[in-house]
């Protein structure tokens, strides 16, 4: 669901949509893509629970990357990102399933935890593609309460 | 017997009824009552020791401590009954055979949390035990 989200608002962003298309992933980027891409890692997250249950709120740490060509244009890249989400919400975001069917998602807040700061050279020795900049966002949204079925 | 967990502990109140938060913590029931020392001048040692335990009485009361609890704030759900008169909470555990401490109690002190950006709007309220309370395993 998380990555449904941010999907949308960074898709929705015209000027990102212009650097990398639908070049946006969750986990990894798939064998043979190339040009520039964003990359979205779950790193933790917690479901806010309660004595009962958990609740209809989520937590997740997010880190989001920006791979490029060259550092100057992997971090620019970067920048785009965190003028589209950072700091954003109260709102409702409709995302699509995989079914194709549509979905309400309220979105509380995200915030920047981690300004991009890191800038992974190239390990193979070619310059293209491979440089990264990084950085951590906090996402609070709604989720389905478990229902134990 | 079986040592539990507090997750599924619940509160529940019998007149407002619709006033149900996802709590994340509740306080159990406790409290306390005084001694009375009845030492006086007359008191004195026994043999040859140099002191005397003060002789005490149990006072006539004990007082209960409020039930403090802490939930979500969750706007639409509203705030604890702060207005209303006593009523009958019971405090279910989640043992197998479901064990009640009921009381007759009322809110005596709300504080709804600050608004920041990184966490989840919280509250926090007590409910002060008001009567004898009745504990069924």
């Amino acid at each position: 669901m998380i990555y449904r989200l941010l999907y949308k608002l960074l898709y929705d962003a015209a000027d990102i949509r212009n650097r990398v298309a639908t070049n946006i992933y969750a986990s990894n980027v798939p064998a043979g893509v190339k040009g520039e891409c964003i990359v979205m890692r779950r790193v933790s997250g917690s479901p806010n629970s309660y004595l009962e249950s958990e609740s209809d709120l989520a937590t997740r740490m997010v880190q989001i990357d920006f791979y490029s060509k060259s550092a100057t244009d992997a971090e620019s890249g970067w920048e785009l990102i965190r003028n589209a989400i950072s700091g954003r919400g109260p709102e409702n975001v409709q995302v699509l399933n995989s079914s194709g069917t549509e979905s309400t998602i309220r979105l509380g807040a995200i915030n920047l935890i981690r300004p991009g700061d890191e800038i992974d050279e190239p390990h193979d020795g070619s310059d293209q593609w491979s440089y990264r900049f990084s950085g951590d966002f906090e996402v609070f949204h709604s989720q389905n309460v478990p229902t134990h079925a | 017997m079986a040592v539990i967990s507090g997750h599924g502990t619940a509160l529940t109140h019998g007149t407002i009824t619709t006033f149900t938060p996802k709590k994340l913590s509740i306080g159990g029931i406790g409290g306390s009552r005084d001694t009375i020392e009845t030492g006086h001048l007359g008191t004195a040692p026994a043999g040859d020791d140099a002191s005397v335990w003060m002789p005490k009485i149990l006072g006539d009361f004990f007082v209960g401590r409020p039930v403090a609890v802490e939930a979500f704030f969750e706007p639409e759900n509203g705030i604890p009954p702060v207005l209303e008169d006593l009523e009958t909470c019971t405090l279910t555990y989640p043992d197998s055979g479901a064990a009640t401490y009921a009381f007759s109690g009322g809110v005596i002190d709300l504080d709804v949390g600050e608004a920041v950006s990184g966490a989840a709007m919280r509250m926090n309220y007590g409910i002060d035990i008001c009567g004898t309370p009745t504990f069924t395993a």
